[in-house]
């Protein structure tokens, strides 16, 4: 994410998690003006919700990104 | 003589590059919580179409953040092995195979810690080279 960042390959990050150990990462690239934004499941990961420049739901509309099963 | 009038340049609506980093582990093992605790299960596998993830988020994105025009450049899937077979898998799917790739498609790379990102659009030349740049 970061070397992507560096690199100028994108603008915006969305960044799948809930894991509080990427806040420094974010913040890093906040600093740099990357944005990233959160797809979370709240109240789960609210530390790297609130370093992200904004964040998601993702449960709400899971039925999209599902799997018909074998 | 007058130079000609200038035409007006049309203007070219700019767009936002969105990348998607997905965390393995900790989206697929949350999302399969949540849905056993919606569904009163004790476990529950959610079946993620890994497809269709990336362009989902990057839209969801950018509609929670009011970005009307967005290209989706691709999704990064970190964790271990099984994500490495996950790639591997969708490598092999026949849409990927006949290079009838969607833009959302085209740029899914996997990386597991200690490894080189593996990049399964690319023969295996063009993955070589890749790693030696990585190494």
């Amino acid at each position: 994410m970061i070397r992507l960042a560096w690199e100028g390959a994108y603008d915006v990050g969305v960044l799948a998690s809930m894991d509080s150990d990427l806040v420094p990462a974010v913040e890093f690239l906040a600093l740099r003006g990357r944005k990233i934004v959160q797809a979370g499941f709240p109240p789960k990961g609210t530390d790297l919700a609130t370093a992200c420049w904004a964040s998601f739901d993702v449960f709400a509309d899971r039925k999209e990104i599902e799997r018909a099963g074998p | 003589m007058t130079a000609p009038a200038a035409q007006p340049i049309p203007a070219v609506p700019q767009t936002t590059r969105v990348r998607v980093f997905v965390d393995y582990w900790n989206f697929q093992l949350t999302l399969n919580e949540r849905e056993a605790a919606a569904r009163h299960l004790a476990d529950f596998r959610f079946l993620v179409d890994w497809k269709k993830l990336g362009p989902w988020l990057a839209k969801e994105a950018c509609g929670t953040v009011g970005l009307a025009n967005h290209t989706f450049d691709g999704v990064i899937i970190g964790g271990g092995k099984e994500v490495q077979e996950l790639g591997a898998d969708l490598a092999r799917s026949p849409t990927w195979r006949l290079g009838a790739l969607s833009r959302a498609q085209a740029a899914l790379r996997v990386q597991v810690p200690g490894m080189p990102p593996v990049d399964h659009r690319l023969p295996a030349r063009r993955l070589r080279e890749d790693h030696r740049v990585h190494n």
